[in-house]
């Protein structure tokens, strides 16, 4: 039994000590927001951010992350608020089927976060860093949903 | 007023019912003397008809095609709400299960071909027609005024300035005999509020929260999760493994081998999938008569079928004869392949995320022995389908799985079983002998191209057993139509010379399928490349020599000339270089001009302009996402996607080594939908055939180097 701080609850989960964080989030927590592409941290589609930072669920430990912050797709819009990314996208209507777009949005949020200290990054090193896959090629409303985020974010 | 026919003889169905909480509208293909189901409660879950308006005012549909991205859940309800007048906000939309009155017009329910919106907007038009006309009525007789004095708007029927909601009516409607189709009018156009509306996809907001319900995120109360292995080498069977090892697992429950693997059922699937590691299964040897050990075997059994068939000679001023050929593609959707099915007693539920109903049920009545009326189907979102959702074989194994352990299973692959167990795109040879005249005017077209076939694959599922010896004699006589798709249609030949396209069905070891645009993501690439050496040949500007060509085929001259225009074709920045494409398929023309630059076999697609003509768009906005995904999808495969074949298996097995393209390398794409009042045709699909040859061809100018296979990185090139 460990236990994981996930969006700001302590949560029990009966996992074995290598149970990747991505099965514990979706079958002990039951947060199925997250999803699983390749399992060897290839996709992004399993993305959640861990301190604040993104790392890819399906290729670590839970039992690694015991004591830190974990925030799913479901922790974004909690307060019933979309957030700057997810406005976004909405407003350009990124998603075509889906899948892999709560591992996007997720990197994503972290880019737009981590801009209030850095500063927004130059457009290559955004594409460079968002570089999730989306099989259904959803890149060109990503691209202007990830400057109207940081406007969102920054500018509002 | 345009009247509308009902497509494929559908006819409206209403009914009389004592204590109706609401109005039931069916269509059936059958005559108008079939009855609905009575009291018309509204119906929890399944809905079996096709629009329900309950006297609470909710009004839900039945959709016939099921979302896997491509937004029918949003198109075909735009279809149908634009003539009902209902409320865009809260009309509901389901899924439709198990049942052939939703059939398209191949007697399947199947979500593929490019044909959602062309199938069904005719009876979806007359369906929303048919139950406002429905309401009026019923609304003229309670307010003791005509129909001609009630106009609709958002679910309401408006009489002398006051609104009346389609639920007090809905009940006195469902006694009044349905309407004649010849009775039903419809809208001008021009007073369209949801067709041709961008309007946002219905299901954005759970797709960006999370709470979108995918087939993999099905929870069944008591459901178990399964892992499967399949033989890595197509045929083969499970011949030993270690169960107890596998059994050893916490939360594992039971190992079952099947036909060609082993599936493992855990209360997890992570137990699942652990255990299944330590199987170490192995599996009976390759020992078919097929070609499937390697690539360079099925090369060779392609070749040796085009040289039997050998090349037409040509009497003309100017022969092209050149080879091209495409590898194996996988499907890779981003959500792996899963089922859940619950086999209890005399039924089955199955909650897939799945194309076809029919094929999903055609693999349940293999297993079962069930009929139509003992398999319900609740479709999921799907996380992609480009084609691979088709198919039966993962919704066979969850229902063995559920069989072996008398409850709910949800059966999950791995992303390696993904890409080692796909249907392939097939890979294929392709010959040409081209003749152009003096002028440089194509006067013969001779195309002999080799393929693993995808309907003798295909056929013997659909086909009772005593039929299985005509497989091969069909094929042989009428083709496999699904590979051949685009070969046939070359625009640039005068009109009475004909293109003599032979196809040469090898079979191979490798189950081939539907490819997002199937045979034409083959065939647009040879054919847009040959004609384009021509054009070199002639010495001529590619596009010029096309549009010069294009004297009988007005509608694709016309997107042709529009993207050559739009793109500012023959205007490159300096360092950038255009390749232009053309096609006809899934009845929509489309046109691709695409510009790169290059630099030591690094490659920037900067941009891709593309126009289509569909006909009518119903959505634009989704229309536009479509076009923009099915070009990003075919760089992708264009530049750097193989599936190849070693020792008799797949060597892929995951993005590392079947890598897909990603942000930064993605190009810039511009969009340009032709006005029309035509009716809709395929758009799905139609991104995709043209980008291939439209990269080689700019490759060409870039470089001088004609490329006839794909990927590029076989050529030494690759993403800058």
């Amino acid at each position: 039994m460990i236990t994981l701080n996930i969006n700001g609850t302590p949560v029990n989960l009966d996992v074995e000590a290598d149970t990747p964080l991505l099965w514990a989030i979706r079958e002990e927590a039951n947060l199925t927001g997250t999803k699983f592409g390749c399992g060897i941290g290839q996709c992004g589609a399993c993305t959640v951010l861990v301190d604040g930072n993104p790392m890819h669920s399906c290729s670590v430990p839970a039992s690694a992350l015991q004591g830190m912050h974990i925030e799913t797709i479901e922790s974004l819009a909690a307060d019933g608020t979309l957030n700057a990314v997810q406005q976004a996208w909405l407003e350009l209507d990124v998603p075509q089927c889906g899948y892999c777009q709560s591992g996007l949005i997720m990197a994503a949020t972290a880019l737009v976060r981590n801009a209030k200290t850095g500063g927004k990054p130059s457009q290559e090193v955004l594409e460079q860093q968002l570089n999730n896959i989306c099989r259904c090629g959803t890149y060109n409303r990503i691209r202007p949903a990830l400057d109207r985020a940081f406007d969102l974010a920054y500018e509002a | 007023m345009k009247l509308h026919n009902l497509s494929r003889r559908r006819f409206l169905q209403g009914t009389a019912a004592v204590g109706a909480t609401g109005l039931l509208v069916g269509c059936s293909s059958g005559p108008q003397t079939a009855t609905l189901p009575t009291p018309m409660q509204e119906p929890e879950g399944e809905m079996h008809e096709w629009l329900f308006i309950g006297t609470d005012n909710k009004i839900i549909m039945t959709n016939p095609q099921t979302e896997m991205g491509q937004g029918v859940n949003t198109s075909l309800p735009q279809i149908l709400a634009e003539e009902l007048d209902a409320d865009w906000q809260t009309l509901e939309v389901r899924q439709a299960p198990l049942n052939s009155k939703f059939n398209n017009s191949m007697m399947m329910q199947m979500t593929g071909g490019s044909a959602a919106v062309r199938e069904y907007y005719d009876a979806l038009l007359a369906i929303g027609a048919g139950a406002r006309l429905m309401i009026l009525k019923a609304a003229a007789a309670q307010l003791g005024t005509s129909v001609n004095q009630l106009s609709t708007e958002n679910a309401q029927v408006i009489h002398n300035g006051k609104a009346y909601p389609y639920g007090m009516f809905a009940a006195d409607a469902a006694t009044l005999r349905a309407p004649d189709p010849a009775e039903l009018t419809y809208k001008n156009p021009n007073q369209y509020k949801l067709i041709g509306q961008p309007i946002t996809h219905r299901d954005t907001l759970d797709r960006i929260t999370g709470q979108a319900n995918f087939g993999i995120d099905v929870q069944v109360p008591n459901m178990l999760n399964a892992a499967i292995v399949q033989a890595p080498i197509f045929g083969t069977k499970p011949i030993k493994w270690d169960e107890q090892a596998a059994l050893a697992v916490k939360g594992v429950k039971k190992v079952v081998a099947i036909d060609h693997g082993l599936i493992v059922i855990a209360d997890k699937y992570w137990q699942a999938k652990q255990a299944a590691a330590r199987l170490k299964a192995s599996f009976s040897t390759y020992n078919q008569a097929m070609a499937g050990r390697s690539d360079a075997e099925i090369r060779q059994a392609y070749t040796a079928a085009l040289d039997e068939e050998g090349k037409a000679e040509v009497d003309a001023a100017h022969v092209i004869d050149v080879e091209y050929s495409v590898p194996f593609l996988a499907h890779t959707t981003m959500e792996p392949m899963n089922a859940t099915a619950w086999v209890q007693g005399d039924k089955v539920d199955l909650w897939i995320p799945h194309q076809t109903q029919t094929m999903a049920a055609t693999a349940a009545k293999a297993i079962t022995g069930f009929d139509d009326e003992q398999i319900h189907i609740h479709n999921t979102l799907m996380g992609g389908g480009f084609g691979r959702r088709l198919e039966g074989d993962f919704v066979a194994q969850a229902i063995l799985a559920s069989m072996a352990v008398g409850a709910p299973v949800k059966l999950t692959w791995s992303r390696e079983e993904d890409v080692q167990h796909d249907m392939y795109r097939p890979m294929v040879i392709s010959r040409f002998q081209v003749g152009l005249d003096d002028k440089y005017v194509p006067v013969a077209w001779h195309n002999q191209f080799a393929s693993t076939s995808v309907m003798r694959r295909n056929l013997p599922i659909v086909l009772p057993d005593f039929l299985h010896w005509a497989v091969n004699p069909i094929t042989n006589l009428a083709g496999d139509m699904i590979i051949s798709q685009g070969a046939n249609h070359i625009a640039y030949l005068p009109e009475d010379v004909s293109p003599d396209a032979k196809q040469l069905l090898v079979d191979t070891n490798i189950p081939c399928g539907a490819w997002r645009s199937v045979g034409h993501s083959s065939n647009c690439f040879f054919t847009e490349s040959v004609i384009d050496e021509a054009a070199n040949m002639a010495g001529k500007d590619p596009y010029q020599y096309r549009s010069d060509l294009m004297t009988h085929t007005p509608r694709e001259k016309a997107v042709l000339d529009l993207v050559a225009k739009k793109a500012n074709w023959g205007n490159a920045p300096a360092g950038r270089f255009q390749g232009i494409a053309v096609e006809f398929a899934f009845m929509s023309y489309t046109a691709m001009v695409l510009e790169m630059s290059i630099d030591a076999g690094n490659i920037t697609v900067h941009k891709v302009t593309c126009a289509v003509d569909c006909g009518k768009v119903v959505n634009p906005n989704g229309a536009i996402a479509q076009i923009e995904g099915g070009i990003n999808f075919a760089l992708s495969s264009a530049m750097q996607g193989e599936i190849t074949i070693a020792d008799g298996r797949v060597q892929q097995s995951n993005f590392h080594d079947y890598a897909l393209m990603r942000l930064a390398q993605s190009p810039a794409i511009e969009v340009h939908l032709m006005p029309s009042e035509e009716k809709p045709t395929g758009l799905g699909e139609v991104g995709v055939p043209p980008l291939a040859p439209a990269l080689c061809n700019a490759l060409f100018a870039a470089t001088g180097e004609r490329v006839r296979s794909l990927p590029l990185t076989k050529h030494g090139y690759q993403f800058a």
